[in-house]
């Protein structure tokens, strides 16, 4: 039970006692019961955050002070001296795991684990002066630590693990031009995603693992992409974004507050900020196979792991959306179409745009023109349905997101100067006289109902 | 089934004491019984010669091989390749050569290409004007730093710096060599350790 709905009933309970829909027995028993599950919520999330708190910092600051330099004592203590973090985190983990501890027990083991394996690795380079190979070390670390989460099953590890699985990319992207590996380290850990989700964990843990999972990939995915055939991420980030909300819409339905949706938060957000960031021109420059890269810095082979990402991608979304179609319970058609046939549109214009890219005949910004016209339309239709469904629904945030989409496109194609004053002209005033009709329209018929 | 998860925890716990292990039986190999090798070192940029705990320390890693004789379009940025070390007569070694396959001669670390200045074609002779410069290929080498204790730092960084600049007998370092692998031994000022001639020079001032 959530704290929320706990403090609601603990504040309801004066009101039925005064009412005389209980009596003081009753309501001393359910006071009682209720602040105990109270206090209990507050520890189940209290004590984990304050042990992962307290790991962080006690192997952080072992690490500090391990890392200063000691050349009064000779290599072999030092080398011994390097293994004592590691020895004593797996001697915790392995008590923790035989004595059955407490959640707040297993994740300070676990994180103290986690970063004394680091600090092992780190001042063993320091000993032997090894070469500054962050890509490296930090491979080593991720192989290592890997384990620590499905066997402790630790979150502190987990969100480490991502951190570093990220830091790792964009140092594998600069020193060796390719950070493909990424997608094998990710994939690595939805099987601890999926099983976290099934089993019963607690809400706030699920929230938490809910929100750095796709987030990370989101990331991750903007360093590991090769980007051989330019533009390919306006396909794989239009399928990401649709397919995270296509996940929140079909999994999360249950979950009354959006906070608790991520997959839906991140996935809406990102359609309508992508809708958005293919209004402008630039997005759509030199994109496509007729501006393939052909200099030594990108990766031909590596970049099939792109492709098979936006095939992956495509079929995820496309299994996922009928799915929805299937499942009664879930009736926000309207909205799933709105949103399901973005990344349709951003693979037929980027073929389209390709395509006119290879004949020299059109014009650069003939070719650019087609997807401003219809990312604005888009993203205009968008805002109207969303401010139409808060209407319907009564949903304030609706209403105002609604809103808040249209001023934007408002405000930016005003002052857009790649757009003449005219042309500018003509169509605010055709679209203001369009909401001036919808409007009388929406007036007129939501008259004939009351009456 | 708690046994079967105990021994897989006990399993991968004693993995990742073997991986760290492994590397410390590794250089400890190499510093006892590898061949022992002098480099001279290079000047740095003086903007930042002491990053953090540790000194940085170049060595000549530019190799100048003969474009008539060496096929450059063979070689590429990031391909592993075998650095093949000369002893001079003064004791002191340079990287003299690159090889493809593993060399006859012990003296190789395995390393990669870090960069090609390949001037071979007459065209970008006439086009950029670099009709006298030489080809050459810059190789990634395997000891690039010192570390030293922090108190000896800014001593560190004004000898390092005074003395690439003289003789190469005043500063150098020691590596050891095995198996096309190498580790930094040591770091010398005029015949003594780094640390050490930093504590007399400083004991010296006071």
């Amino acid at each position: 039970m959530k704290q929320k709905q706990i403090q609601a009933i603990l504040n309801e309970l004066p009101l039925l006692l005064e009412k005389e829909i209980i009596d003081s027995t009753s309501f001393s028993k359910m006071k009682s019961y209720y602040m105990s599950l109270l206090s209990k919520s507050k520890k189940n999330i209290l004590f984990p955050i304050i042990s992962s708190i307290a790991g962080l910092l006690i192997g952080s600051g072992i690490i500090l002070l391990l890392a200063h330099n000691w050349d009064e004592i000779s290599r072999s203590t030092k080398t011994i001296i390097a293994f004592i973090p590691l020895l004593t985190g797996q001697l915790l983990s392995i008590y923790s795991y035989i004595k059955k501890k407490s959640l707040a027990w297993t994740e300070f083991s676990a994180i103290f684990l986690s970063l004394s394996v680091g600090s092992t690795i780190a001042l063993i380079s320091q000993i032997y002066n090894m070469p500054g190979d962050m890509e490296g070390f930090l491979f080593i670390w991720i192989i290592l630590i890997f384990p620590v989460i499905y066997i402790m099953k630790s979150l502190g590890v987990l969100l480490h693990y991502l951190v570093m699985i990220i830091f790792w990319a964009a140092f594998a992207q600069y020193e060796n031009g390719q950070s493909a590996l990424y997608w094998i380290f990710f994939t690595a850990i939805l099987p601890y995603f999926y099983l976290s989700l099934k089993n019963k964990i607690s809400q706030n843990r699920k929230v938490v693992i809910s929100w750095i999972v796709p987030i990370n990939f989101l990331v991750g995915t903007g360093i590991a992409i090769e980007g051989v055939v330019p533009g390919l991420w306006i396909l794989i980030y239009s399928l990401m974004v649709t397919m995270f909300y296509l996940i929140g819409t079909l999994y999360y339905k249950k979950e009354v507050s959006l906070f608790h949706n991520p997959f839906k938060i991140i996935g809406i957000t990102g359609i309508i900020s992508l809708s958005y960031i293919f209004t402008f021109k630039d997005v759509w420059v030199k994109i496509g196979w007729e501006y393939l890269q052909v200099s030594h810095s990108y990766n031909h082979t590596i970049a099939y792991f792109d492709y098979v990402l936006i095939i992956l991608l495509f079929f995820i979304s496309k299994y996922l959306f009928y799915k929805i179609r299937k499942t009664k319970s879930i009736d926000n058609t309207k909205e799933i179409i709105t949103f399901s046939i973005f990344p349709i549109i951003s693979v037929i214009t980027y073929l389209v745009v390709s395509s006119m890219y290879m004949y020299d005949k059109i014009a650069f910004n003939e070719s650019t023109f087609i997807p401003l016209i219809i990312f604005n339309l888009y993203l205009s239709i968008n805002g109207a349905l969303i401010i139409y469904q808060g209407v319907q629904s009564q949903l304030l945030y609706k209403i105002n997101l609604g809103m808040g989409i249209l001023l934007l496109i408002i405000i930016s194609r005003f002052f857009d100067m790649d757009i003449s004053f005219t042309t500018k002209g003509v169509i605010f005033i055709l679209l203001g006289f369009i909401f001036l009709f919808v409007n009388l329209y929406l007036s007129k018929k939501l008259k004939k109902e009351i009456s | 089934m708690k046994k079967i998860i105990l021994a897989s925890i006990i399993t991968i716990f004693a993995i990742q004491i073997y991986v760290p292990l492994s590397i410390i039986i590794e250089k400890e190999d190499i510093l006892k019984s590898g061949e022992t090798l002098k480099f001279e070192i290079q000047p740095i940029d003086p903007y930042d010669p002491f990053r953090g705990k540790y000194l940085i320390v170049k060595v000549k890693n530019k190799i100048y091989l003969d474009d008539k004789k060496f096929d450059y379009s063979k070689f590429s940025r990031d391909q592993k390749v075998y650095a093949i070390i000369k002893k001079e007569k003064d004791g002191f070694c340079k990287f003299d050569s690159i090889s493809l396959e593993k060399p006859k001669t012990k003296l190789f670390i395995k390393t990669t290409i870090a960069r090609i200045y390949n001037y071979s074609k007459r065209d970008s002779q006439k086009i950029y004007g670099f009709s006298n410069s030489k080809s050459s290929i810059v190789i990634k080498v395997p000891f690039d730093r010192y570390y030293i204790n922090e108190k000896y730092a800014k001593a560190g960084e004004e000898l390092y710096n005074k003395f690439s600049n003289k003789k190469k007998e005043d500063a150098y370092i020691i590596v050891k060599l095995k198996n096309g692998k190498a580790v930094l031994e040591n770091l010398y000022f005029k015949n003594v350790k780094v640390n050490k001639y930093i504590k007399a020079e400083l004991n010296k001032l006071k």
